[in-house]
This record gives C-alpha cells, structure tokens and sequence, in this order.
C-alpha cells in the first residue's frame, strides 16, 4: 500500500524527469559527464574564405525582340566563381540603356552550383514609346547589377 | 501543474531564440544584352501610271502611316519632292508619274523607302 504524500512524491519526480528531458533535448548538445576532467587556453587557427563576386556578362538574345513601348527579353549570364552554390537574389539597374530601355528590379532566385560555369537569365525590359527610329535591329546593353547571395535558399 | 508550464514556455524561448544565419552577399556589375526588333520592308504591289497614278502596296504589320513621295519631273535625278501620307493601302498622286517611294510608320519606326516604277 503507497501513501498518497509517496503518490504525490512520485509525480514531482516524474515531471522533473520529463522536464529534464525535454530541456537537455532543445539544447542538442546533450550533456556529457566526466569524472576527470582539466582545461587549459590556447587558441586555434582558422581564417574564414572571402565572398567572390559573380561573373556578369551579356547573353544572346533569341526571342523576345523589342519595339517602341513594349516590352522584350533581356539575358545575362552569371559564373559563380566561390566554392559554395549561390542563388542569384537580384538584378538591379545600373545606369540608363540605350533606345530607351529600362526595368525595374527583379529577384530571380536562381540557383548556381559552386563554381559553375555561365548561367543565362533571362528578364523582362520594355522600350520606350519614344525609341529613335535608328535603334531598329539594334544590340541593346543595359547596364545591371548582380547580386549572389550563399546558399540556395532551399 | 504551473511548473512544467513555465519549463516548456522556457524551452519554447530558448529554441525560439536560435540566432538568424546570415548568407555572404556580394554584387557585380555588367552588362545584359538586348536587341531591338526591325519593321517589316515595305512592299509595293503596283504603280499605274496614269493621270492620276495609282499606287498599292502591302500591309506592314503595326503602321500606322504609309508615306508617299514622288519626283517633281520625270528625270532620273529628279528629286523626290512632293509627298503625300495614308492610312490605306493605296494612294493616286495627282499626275503621271514615272517612279514612287512609300515608307511605313510603325509608332516612332520606319521602314526604308521603298521604289517601284510606274507604267
């Protein structure tokens, strides 16, 4: 026969334990336990790697043809020259086109290997109502900015 | 009861407070590459000559405008210098004459002139 106070006792210790538990799990790390145990200080050596910047170059345009105030394909590449995978999180302008072509930021999210060769991404641009009658047939630069950022974000 | 309450809410707080892992970011600039398209050549169909004279052509995708010029004589070298503008296919210049140009307008676009002689 158990008295209620050994009852009640017994309960207290069972959610200690389980509290025990649960806390020593959100930690991760578990906890380790030496009878022996010394410490000494000194320092290791590491030195963190520096973020490359990404290769951008123009790339060839095959659909998407522009005509005043509308709206076309522009394509650049992107080498990731750093020995982790990127996502390309933004393409931003960087200076005024010619044949009035502009567009705004755009956050293409794709995702290159480490030290991957050329990617092609491909945007939308539009061309201004006003575009001169010589820009017809024209190669078009439009001046960007690239942004990589580590990891691909999945 | 309360205590293993406030120990969950406490464990709560501590995997909510997992620091934020920050990515390397680094930007470059260059260059993407755009083309402009081109309005399609204008082509003249026929040029009877006549008094007046009556020019056809075809249809240029998006024109708005065809623009007609033709020579003041009838001179090899004579210049071009009497136009007139349409939004039809056809146009009659007021006299005979022995050559015609048109050009399309596509917006703030043109086509090349185009030439035919009449007869």
């Amino acid at each position: 026969m158990i008295s209620f106070r050994e009852l009640v006792r017994r309960r207290y210790v069972r959610r200690g334990v389980i509290v025990f538990a649960v806390m020593t799990a959100a930690l991760g790390s578990g906890v380790a336990y030496a009878a022996w145990t010394s410490s000494g200080t000194g320092s290791a050596t590491t030195q963190a790697g520096t973020a490359l910047a990404p290769v951008v170059t123009g790339g060839a345009v095959t659909t998407g043809l522009l005509y005043p105030g509308g709206t076309g394909n522009a394509v650049v590449t992107v080498s990731n020259p750093n020995p982790y995978p990127v996502t390309v999180t933004s393409i931003a302008p960087n200076g005024p086109a010619t044949c009035g072509v502009s567009f705004a930021e755009r956050f293409p999210g794709t995702q290159l290997a480490a030290q991957s060769g050329p990617v092609a991404i491909t945007f939308t641009v539009s061309m201004a109502l006003s575009a001169a009658n010589s820009c017809q047939g024209a190669a078009i630069d439009v001046p960007v900015v690239v942004t990589i950022a580590s990891g691909t974000g999945a | 009861m309360k205590r293993p309450v406030i120990a969950g809410a406490a464990v709560l707080c501590l995997l909510a407070a997992q620091p934020a892992s920050a990515a390397w970011q680094t930007s470059a600039p260059g260059t993407a590459k755009a083309k402009a398209g081109t309005v399609q050549a204008l082509v003249i169909t026929s040029c009877v000559q006549g008094t007046p004279t009556a020019v056809r052509w075809e249809a240029v995708p998006g024109a708005s405008m065809y623009t007609v010029l033709w020579q003041q004589g009838n001179g090899a070298n004579a210049p071009y210098a009497n136009s007139g503008t349409t939004s039809a296919l056809t146009y009659s210049v007021p006299d005979s004459i022995s050559r015609v140009r048109v050009q399309a307008t596509v917006g703030t676009w043109a086509t090349n002139y185009t030439q035919i002689n009449c007869s």
